[in-house]
């Protein structure tokens, strides 16, 4: 039985480079089906073969686009005596390989001219080779639909062996000349590029390519191109910006085209400052309406202003702490109130309370029951600046924060598709906009990381936890601050998300606590998947209560073993996880803090 | 809803399960639920009873678009399907023509998988006995696709 050219095609996606090379061998067939993937994208294949480069690899390869250069292009290389007619010898090749080109990379076709070819040219010449190429590659009816202008996404040892120098762009000879350039380039899909990349090219490039789906850009010096190149499109759904200026004009032309988005990442770690910080306000804004999102990751940085905002709130929660000791106790009045509450209750028999920190402030917190409590869930740390605000008290205004922070609140229209959020944000005022982006998700999500560490922010909710609890039943990951408010619901975080299989959560750096009754009571509930398993530093526990945990890892693990993190923990405990690292039901990780 | 297979057997499956296929789920919103079955000539029964086990299995899956280019991620098979496609090759490529005649992507997706598992480590000749296949190059033309390509080969 044969199958349809279509379907080897399928099949031969799957497989890597040594088995379709035999593919390629086995019939006629076989060999027109598995010829133009093997020739996708050679380049980055030769140099990213078993972490090592091979130049004769490259050679070969490059040997053969060089003898399908056109004749005119021959005749221009031999006139200016850079190539000489020997060079194209060999020519009854069985196929066209050049049109079977997908992903153009740039950065390895320039070094590959330049290491393979130099020992007989100089740089202006191998530019010349480069552009004859170049032209050959997208003067044809191609498969060229990804130019990639950019290091990233190459691996380390490959960037080693390249001359990092600035693109010079032979391309923007070719641009506007021949039609069928112009045809190749409007059909281009994807496009990464670099901020060397110049705006003259890009913005030309604008004007011709108008459908990219795919778009990266790293590192933008002047983003006059960028915006330009952005602003031309109309099918975008992969945006992938790690950019430091300008970011907020970027940002303004991105929300025209968010409709389309699927993934949406903007890196602005290394943003200055002074030349705009983008808000997360607006960025989640532009993606009210992207129905079809399903992953966002959004990093800021924790710039000198950002810090600098931390210490100053660090510093007013602080002096707030001292100004409330009269709130304090009332807060510890009425969870005396509840507790006496709730002996009324027989069932409740499994209730502890944890005496914590140095200032006195006692809170009472139960396992699973007790969450729906109304006054639980309202009793805010008495160092929040919202429950402030919220009771319209307005005998402390705060000075320190200028403007309050503007909530997104997404609904129905908005990304309701997503499966991974990943947002790094030192401050967590936006917990309301993450919120209501996990609630109109319904299950889809899968992946969760919310680096919102700042423990004094005073934002920090537990809203936020037993949001992600009850709308994530297929979560496979998360990374979160835990409130202490929220370690109540520790358990339920295992009993309502039971594919999860790496989970790092931590809870308040400053306050030590012991979490072994919530610890017991997830042991019965471990989910199956479990990899690994970080708690932060700042998390207790008894020997019981990590014995009966690492206990039941072992019967529901089934001995695949878990990754294990743990802090600085006494001997009793550190002999415990050798004991069970022997059986091979986890693999302790000490952590470094 | 009904399914008759190209002899004429009838299968009744949920519409859930149905609706896996995006040919069928097209159908059954251009006709709307009728009692008629709906006949498949180009799948037998047996083949069209494997692909209801499947279907019935994924049945609560999400639904994958047809435009997420899946990467090469051909070894996270899970058991259930790893054990689906423990088939003779006939069944198997008889599979992969009717998941892609019922255009039923994940399906589809997996049997290719598996049959590219067949062929990775092999040689040309080993691929040819795997697969029953003539050798149809004549020796010039074989040498010149092995010189061509001989740079992707490992060593």
């Amino acid at each position: 039985m044969t199958l349809p050219p279509e379907i080897l095609q399928a099949i031969f996606e799957e497989l890597d480079e040594p088995s379709l090379y035999s593919s390629v061998l086995v019939n006629r067939d076989w060999c027109q089906s598995a010829i133009s993937i093997l020739w996708a994208n050679p380049l980055e294949f030769a140099y990213n073969n078993q972490n090592q480069v091979y130049y004769d690899k490259i050679a070969s390869i490059l040997s053969t686009y060089i003898s399908l250069l056109p004749n005119e292009s021959r005749q221009k290389l031999i006139e200016a005596y850079i190539a000489r007619p020997a060079d194209f010898l060999n020519i009854n090749l069985m196929f066209n390989y050049s049109q079977f080109l997908q992903k153009l990379n740039y950065i390895l076709l320039q070094d590959s001219v330049e290491k393979v070819l130099d020992t007989r040219h100089n740089g202006n010449e191998n530019d010349r080779i480069i552009e004859e190429l170049l032209k050959m590659f997208l003067n044809q009816d191609s498969h060229l639909r990804s130019l990639d202008f950019s290091y990233q996404k190459l691996s380390g040892i490959i960037i080693s062996h390249l001359d990092k120098r600035i693109i010079d762009f032979p391309l923007e000879i070719c641009l506007g000349n021949l039609p069928s350039i112009i045809t190749t380039l409007s059909r281009l899909l994807k496009f990464s590029c670099k901020g060397t990349t110049p705006s003259r090219f890009l913005s030309s490039l604008a004007a011709i390519t108008l459908e990219l789906q795919s778009l990266n850009i790293y590192d933008g010096e002047d983003s006059h191109g960028i915006i330009n190149l952005i602003n031309a499109q109309n099918n975008l759904k992969e945006i992938d910006i790690h950019i430091c200026r300008d970011i907020p004009r970027i940002i303004s032309v991105l929300s025209n085209k968010s409709k389309t988005f699927q993934k949406f990442s903007l890196s602005a770690r290394n943003a200055c400052i002074s030349i705009g910080l983008p808000s997360l306000s607006d960025c989640l804004e532009i993606l009210c309406n992207s129905s079809d999102l399903e992953e966002l990751t959004l990093i800021f940085p924790r710039g000198a202003l950002a810090q600098a905002q931390w210490l100053i709130r660090r510093h007013a929660a602080q002096m707030r702490l001292r100004l409330q000791q009269q709130q304090a106790r009332t807060l510890q009045f009425l969870n005396q109130t509840i507790r006496a509450h709730r002996q009324n209750f027989p069932h409740h028999h499994h209730q502890r309370s944890l005496t914590h920190h140095r200032r006195n402030r006692t809170m009472s917190l139960t396992p699973q029951g007790q969450i729906q409590n109304p006054v639980l869930i309202t009793n805010q740390r008495p160092i929040s600046f919202r429950s402030i605000q919220h009771q319209g008290n307005n005998r402390q205004t705060n000075t320190f924060v200028t403007q309050p922070p503007r909530q997104i609140l997404f609904t129905n229209s908005g990304p309701t598709k997503l499966q991974k959020l990943m947002i790094t944000y030192h401050l967590s005022h936006y917990i309301q906009s993450f919120v209501s982006l996990i609630q109109i998700n319904n299950g889809t999500l899968e992946i969760i990381k919310l680096d919102i560490t700042n423990s004094l922010d005073p934002h920090i909710h537990p809203t936020l936890f037993s949001t992600i609890v009850n709308n994530c039943p297929n979560l496979t990951f998360i990374h979160l601050y835990i409130p202490n408010e929220s370690l109540i619901e520790l358990s339920q975080l295992f009993r309502k998300c039971l594919k999860l299989q790496d989970i790092h959560l931590f809870g308040d750096q400053n306050n030590s606590i012991d979490i072994s009754p919530f610890l017991e009571e997830m042991s019965t509930i471990v989910p199956i998947g479990l990899r690994k398993l970080e708690f932060g530093i700042s998390w207790n526990y008894s020997v019981d209560a990590i014995r009966s945990f690492l206990g039941s890892c072992m019967i529901r693990l089934k001995f695949k073993p878990c990754k294990f993190y743990h802090g600085d923990l006494s001997d009793e405990i550190d002999n415990l996880f050798q004991f069970y690292q022997l059986i091979g039901v986890i693999q302790p990780e000490r952590r470094f803090c | 809803v009904k399914l008759t297979s190209s002899e004429g057997t009838e299968f009744i499956i949920d519409r859930k399960v149905a609706e896996k296929s995006v040919l069928l789920k097209n159908m059954l919103e251009d006709v709307g639920e009728s009692d008629m079955a709906i006949p498949l000539p180009n799948v037998t029964g047996p083949i069209l009873n494997k692909v209801i086990d499947y279907c019935t299995h994924h049945r609560d899956d999400p639904f994958v678009s047809q435009e997420d280019d899946s990467k090469k991620v051909s070894d996270d098979i899970d058991d259930w399907d790893a054990e689906f496609c423990k088939v003779d090759q006939g069944t198997l490529f008889e599979l992969i023509l009717s998941a892609n005649y019922l255009d039923i992507k994940p399906l589809l997706d997996l049997t290719c998988k598996t049959v590219a598992n067949m062929i990775k480590g092999k040689t040309p000749d080993e691929i040819r006995k795997t697969f029953n296949i003539t050798n149809d190059f004549t020796p010039e033309e074989e040498e010149h696709v092995r010189k061509e390509n001989e740079w992707c080969e490992e060593r």
